[in-house]
Formats: C-alpha cells, structure tokens, sequence
C-alpha cells in the first residue's frame, strides 16, 4: 500500500459526508493543504463516488435474485409455519383434494396427507411450499417436468401426480403416499449391518438411474426424500419429491438459506459443490450422484461428510468454499476420530464391532464412497447405475472400479484452486487467490478460459517433471550407495557394474558415493581396464567440481594418468587445460604438485607450460624451503619433472639427486624421479648416468607389472604412481634407450 | 461495438460505460479489483464479501472483526477507486 493511501481514504471518506459543497471544499482546503496531488485523488474519488453507486449495482443484479423474488425477511422464517392465515386447516379442499392429516415438515414446506375423489380415490400426499416464490413460476416449472415425471413407473420411485396453487397463492404438489421412515433413520433403528444397507442403497441408486434415463435430475437426494416401507415384510426404499426441487428451484442467496434456517433448502450438506455455486451452473445427473454419495457415507458412518450445522452456521461464502475446496476425510478416517459412546453406538447401529467397521470400511467402501464424491464431477461415477454396480462388486468380493487417486491426479488437486468451471453459454472461471484467500468470480470468455486450462496442465506437467528429475537424482543416489557396498566387500566388478547404469551422476552424492567412484576407478585402472577407468573418473570430476580441495587433486592425477593411458589424448589435453583453469591459483603445496604432476606427464605445450609457472614456482618454493634431510621425497618429482620441461635439465638433474638422497617417497616414485634424472641428464650429455637411472628404474618398473598391478600400498605406490612411472619410462626409452639421439624427443602427438 | 453473448474479447477502451451490460460490469470491477488487491487487500477482501457476496456491513464486520463504520468506509473508499481505475481505462 502506498503510504498516502490511508490518508486519501480517510479525507475521501470525511469530505463524502460533508453535504454542504462549500464547507466540503473548505474542508477539503484545510486538509489537503499544500499537498496538490493529495487533493487531486480526493478530487476524483469524490467524482467517482456517485457514479460508482448505479455502476455497482447494476453489476450486482447479475449476481443476484431480482428484489422481488426476494422473500421479505419479516414475513418469512417461524412466523410462515404458525400463521394461521397461510397454513392450510385440516379438513379444508386445497384442489381436488381434502387435507386430512398433517405428516410432517418436508424440507421446503409442508406434508399432509390427503383424500383424492377424482377421478379415482385414493390417498395422496400433498406438499404445500412455504417459501414466498413466485407461484406462478414454481408451477410452470413443475408443468414443464410432469410430462416425463409422468413416465416414471419404477417400484422404487414414489410419483408424483399432480400440481397446483391454493387459495393462498402457494404452490403445492401431490405426490404417492409413502408410509415409511427415512432411510437413515430405518437402518439404526433396526442395526442393519453394512451388507444390509448397502443392499438398500442399491436398490436407490436404481431408482436413480431410471429417472435419469427418463430425463429427470432429482436435485435433493437426502436421507428424508428415501422412505422405507415395506412390502410383504421387505424393506423397499422409495425415492420422494422427484422434479420439486428444480420447480422451486431459485439462485442461492443468504436470504433464501438463511430465512428459516435449515429448513428451506435443506440442509447443504447433501449439496453437490457445482448446485452451491451462485451462478446456478447447469446441473446435470452427476450432481445427484454426488448426494447418492453423500447418502453412502451416512449409511456408512453415521453422518455426512461435512457437518450441516458447520456449513449452515459458516456463511453462504464460507459453505461454498468448503463444498468446492474441502476434501472431506474417509469414511473409515472418519470413524477413528469419533469419541468412545459416539463409536460405539455408530458401529452398534451397524450390528459390529468399532475395529471392524473400521477395517470393513477401509480400502474398497473407502474408495467407492470417495469417487462418488469428486469435486471434479467428471471424475465421479458416471451413472448411477455405475456405482450401484460397484458396490455389488464389492459385495461379491469382486474388484471394484474406483481407483486410488494416481500421482498425476494429484498433482492436479494442487492446482485445483485454479479451476475452471463451464457453464452453458458463457464460461465461468473461478479462480482462488491462494494468498488472500478470496475468492473472485471472472467472467471469460471462451479462448481465455481454455487458455488457462492449458497453462495449468502446463504447470502439472512441469511439476511432474522436476518431480521424475528428483527422482531420477535419487535413484541415481542409491545406486551409488549400493556401489559404495560392493567396494566395502570388495566386490569391486559389481561395484562397476552398478556405477555402469548411473548416467548422470547426482549432484551431492554422500561422501561414501564419492569414495565408491574412486574406489572402482582405482581399481579399474589397477586392472588397466583404461576405457571403464576414464568413465568413472570422468563422472568423478563431475562431483569433485563441487569440492576443491583435499582427495580432489589425487583424483585429478589418476584420472590424468588414465587418460594417457587410454590414449584419449585429446581429452588429456581438455583435463590439463581444465585443470589449471580450477587449480591455477592454488597456494597449497601439495595441490600445486600434483596438478604439476598430471599436466605434465606428457611434453606440455607452450600455452599450457607458460599457464604453469606459478605452479611451478609455488612447488619449488615449497621444495626448496624444506630440509634437504626431511621426509619430502615425494615432492621431487613436481619441480624436477616442471624444470625438465622448461629445458632446464641441470636444474632438474639437482633437484632429482637431492630427491633420491630423501626419505618418504615409495618405490614407484624412486623410479619416476630416476627417469627425470635419466632424461635430463641424457639431455646434458651426461650418457652414463643417464643410461645407469634408466635402468635402475626400468628394472624396477617392469618388476612390478610383472606380477601384476594391485591397487597398490602407501609403501610400494598407489597404482597410479606406477602408471605415472611407467609412461615416464616410455618416454625416457625412447629419448635414451638405444642411444638414440637428442633430436628425437617425443612431443605430444 | 456491440456488447452482449457472444463476443470473443471484451476491449475496455471499445466499452461506453453508460452501455454495458450488467455482465460486462461484473467483468470490469473484477479486472479493477486485482490493481486494488495489490494495493490494499483488506479493502479488496471488503469488496469481494460485499459485492460478490451480498454480505451486509454488519456481516462482513462480525466475519472480519473490525467495526461496522470502517467497514462503511473500506467500501465506500474501494467503490470510488475501483469505478476511477475503470473510468481511466476507458
């Protein structure tokens, strides 16, 4: 919020109550004082404010019930039923038909049962409207359904028969007279198990799909429009007050829902999500397959799936939310919350034990109960034939079609907040601004609203990704572990085999991963299986890029090592390049040698060696700094083998001699430096020591491969010291070896 | 231009204010009450509960706590600034 806001507001609002003009723009004066743009905001919010008022309202209108369909709040509530002029008297004609007894309160109105003469006689109910509607359209509207209504002819349906207004002006229907007791209610009182009721609700769900075959929606599914009587001792379920509820039906205000309480609409709590919406969607036979749903769970549990009292006492706006938003707990969760008595008498009504109603519920009940309850309507059964099916499934121990929601549903209850609802006609999107937590209704049209279908399943579908990526990550993760198993047992061919299947190693992978890859490179390259070495040190530079110091380097000289090996000398010369770029300004010792080591192992180039000389003066500061009788024998070979390649062969041989005479260094080490000292002495003329190093070291070198390269000891040389060795020695034999001349020195092909 | 059904795009600055229908005039609060959630979310909330709600003051004052006079003002205040947003625009 910008921070005059505030204020506009309030001078706004002062200055809208002032009706003398003069004393407003006094008032106006004083306050705004010396702030022109202050003044000019107030200015036109003032402007706007009278014409904002018929511009608002003409705009409401579309949102609302006409004012005259808008039953007076005085008149209505309590006051409809006691009124004596309104309420019909026992004994009194209403049409053709004599009130004899009143039977109860139906959800909108009154239930009396009366005496038809003609042209047959018979017993009817009759329901007479309490809501102060339009008479005359509330017929008109039934008129429209008697036609099929008429049609209807099912053992499970109770008829309706006729319409008409009385005396009064209030709308009234006949209907077959039904002695029995709502549904819910019969199966407590006589503790059907759930087997029982479920063979009930079957028998409901048929009733169902034959008005639906016949065209008609029932719109209020409820536990007291489902009597039970009984026929030759058979509980039979009949289905009241079909084609009512669309006759009388009108848009959903808090008016209507709150003037006589629960009574007037009935409770919501059997309302599907789409019927609460305010802008009176198309309501199609999947909405009553959502209250067969509702009723199932009663059944069930004892109680809806959304406390009525909750949803009638919340507020029209809050009521919506909950049915459009609100996932409502399984039936068999919904168990486990109850308080002792209260479970006890629910799994009392249902002849079981709370335990196992519980698990009877759990899984298929659970999952039948929670598909005929979908937000998403077109996830809900399809017919009520459907779910009357499945539930016969269940009973006969078959599979049963409502699935668990898969992942990529899921995803989508994510965004279901942004979910677009059409209506005929025009589209209506109704979106949820997650942050306020509101809710706006937008009127799009059609290309904009599929538009954001689309950008929705965009986003699903991205999240699915990232979520297949992580997955990725973590499978490549365990692998790795798995790897690090097999290196600890030693099973060093499985260890490789599994690293084999990782393509893209995971970034992070836990210390003992990383350990796995060197651990199977090193054998691998002790095994001088360069290809597979190059590979997995390759994927090990991948995660040694995350951590500069320490192991890293020693991988870096293995993996150089591997490299010529391999005769990948392209990508050696790549690595040696990359390398400095990452090492170039190390001030650690030890680094500095071994990155001195790898990168030249074989005659550098110029750009390469010039990229060097820190290095190299870092290594040999450090070399020159120790005691010459100190344990720094492995250091030589850094500086001795740099100052080989500047050419400078007599400050190489110097630093070689010293390196022999030093203590800490292993055999294969001995040999590398001996090699230095071979070439560089060859280099100056000196022939017999040149020839005397070159075969003390080959001897040594060609002892070792003899019997094969284990990994290697801290004593003898790793393995990679060894190789290093041995590539020095092809180099020295051929500069040395048969007395070759000085003008044959190998350069890097 | 012509309002009504069936139009593929609603161009604001095509719209006669004096001219729309009650439909177009839905569209329009709402596309001026997204500037004003950015600005002032209590207010735009206030808006939403009265206009698309149909709340009353006394309504919307117990369901967010404040008085009924602010909630007087915040809608007063919301109406002037919404209808000047879509006068600006078209």
């Amino acid at each position: 919020m910008s921070a005059s806001k505030p204020l506009e507001d309030a001078i706004f609002y002062a200055a809208a109550s002032i009706s003398d003009p003069a004393q407003r723009q006094q008032f106006l004066g004083q306050t705004c004082a010396g702030n022109a743009e202050l003044r000019a905001v107030v200015d036109e919010m003032l402007a706007a404010h009278d014409e904002a008022e018929p511009f608002f309202a003409k705009g409401r209108s579309a949102l609302v019930l006409p004012p005259e369909e808008i039953p007076p709040l005085a008149s209505a509530g309590k006051g409809a039923v006691e009124n004596p002029k309104i309420d019909e008297n026992i004994g009194t004609l209403v049409g053709r038909y004599k009130l004899l007894q009143r039977i109860g309160e139906g959800g909108c109105g009154v239930v009396y049962m009366a005496e038809q003469e003609t042209p047959v006689r018979r017993r009817v109910a009759l329901k007479v409207i309490k809501l102060g509607m339009d008479t005359k359209s509330v017929i008109a509207r039934f008129e429209a359904e008697r036609q099929a209504l008429a049609l209807m002819d099912h053992l499970n349906i109770a008829r309706v028969l006729d319409a008409g207004a009385t005396e009064t002006g209030r709308p009234y229907f006949v209907m077959e007279l039904v002695r029995g007791v709502k549904i819910t209610e019969y199966c407590d009182q006589n503790n059907f198990d759930t087997r029982q009721r479920l063979e009930l609700f079957i028998q409901v769900c048929h009733a169902i799909q034959h008005a639906h075959q016949k065209g008609i929606i029932h719109r209020d599914i409820k536990p007291s429009n489902i009597l039970v009587t009984l026929h030759d001792g058979a509980p039979v379920p009949k289905v009241i007050d079909f084609g009512i509820a669309k006759a009388i039906e009108g848009k959903l205000t808090d008016q209507t829902l709150f003037t006589a309480y629960e009574q007037v609409i009935g409770t919501p709590a059997y309302m599907s999500p789409e019927q609460a919406e305010v802008s009176g969607l198309d309501v199609d036979t999947r909405s009553d397959i959502y209250s067969l749903g509702v009723l199932l769970y009663e059944l069930l549990t004892g109680r809806p799936p959304f406390d009525p009292k909750e949803l009638a006492r919340s507020g029209l706006y809050e009521m919506r939310r909950t049915l459009r938003e609100i996932e409502p707990q399984r039936p068999s969760n919904i168990l486990t919350t109850l308080h002792g008595t209260e479970l006890n008498a629910t799994a009392a009504h249902r002849h079981a034990e709370p335990p196992k109603l519980i698990s009877l519920l759990q899984g298929d009940l659970d999952w039948i109960v929670m598909k005929a309850l979908e937000k998403d309507r077109t996830r809900r059964y399809e017919t009520a034939n459907g779910l009357a099916m499945d539930v016969k499934r269940y009973l006969n121990d078959e599979p049963i079609v409502a699935r668990p929601p898969s992942r990529r549903y899921r995803f989508r209850k994510l965004v279901r907040r942004n979910q677009v609802v059409f209506a005929a006609g025009g589209i209506v999107a109704i979106t949820l601004m997650i942050g306020l937590g509101l809710s706006t209704w937008m009127f799009l049209r059609e290309k904009e609203a599929r538009h954001l279908q689309a950008r929705l399943r965009e986003q699903a579908e991205q999240s699915e990704q990232r979520e297949a990526e992580l997955h990725r990550q973590t499978e490549a993760r365990e692998k790795i572990n798995l790897a690090a198993i097999y290196v600890s047992q030693e099973k060093f061919e499985a260890a490789n085999q599994v690293l084999e299947a990782v393509t893209t190693p995971p970034p992070k992978p836990s210390f003992d991963g990383v350990s796995a890859y060197r651990s199977v490179g090193d054998w691998l390259g002790a095994h001088e299986r360069w290809p597979d070495a190059a590979v997995r040190y390759a994927a090990l530079m991948e995660i040694d890029k995350l951590d500069k110091w320490g192991a890293v380097t020693l991988d870096y000289q293995a993996y150089g090592v591997v490299l010529v090996e391999s005769h990948e000398y392209a990508p050696y010369q790549q690595f040696c390049g990359a390398t400095v770029d990452v090492f170039g300004t190390t001030t650690n010792g030890d680094a500095a040698g071994r990155i001195l080591k790898t990168c030249l192992l074989l005659p550098p180039e110029e750009k390469l060696l010039a990229r060097l000389q820190p290095l190299g003066e870092q290594a040999e500061k450090f070399f020159a700094f120790q005691d010459p009788k100190s344990d720094t024998g492995w250091a030589t070979i850094p500086v001795g083998l740099w100052r080989y390649r500047l050419g400078d062969f007599r400050q190489a041989a110097e630093w070689c001699r010293r390196g022999l005479n030093e203590k800490d260094k292993t055999t294969a080490q001995t040999a590398a430096i001996r090699l230095i000292l071979a070439m560089s002495c060859h280099r100056q003329g000196l022939a017999d020591e040149a020839g005397s190093q070159l075969a003390k070291a080959r001897e040594v070198i060609e002892a070792n491969f003899k019997y094969g390269l284990e990994h290697g000891n801290a004593g003898e040389g790793m393995w990679y010291d060894w190789v290093f060795a041995r590539i020095l020695l092809r180099e020295a034999s051929a500069l040395i070896g048969d007395g070759s001349r000085v003008d044959s020195v190998p350069k890097q092909p | 231009m012509k309002h009504g059904a069936g139009q593929a795009r609603l161009n604001i600055e095509d719209l006669d204010l004096a001219d729309t229908t009650p439909d177009e005039n839905i569209l329009l609060i709402d596309e001026a009450l997204s500037c004003l959630e950015q600005e002032d979310p209590e207010q735009a909330r206030i808006v939403v509960l009265k206009f698309f709600g149909g709340l009353t003051n006394q309504e919307v004052a117990e369901n967010l706590g404040v008085g009924e006079r602010t909630v007087d003002r915040q809608w007063a205040c919301a109406k002037a600034r919404l209808f000047r947003w879509i006068q600006a625009q078209t």
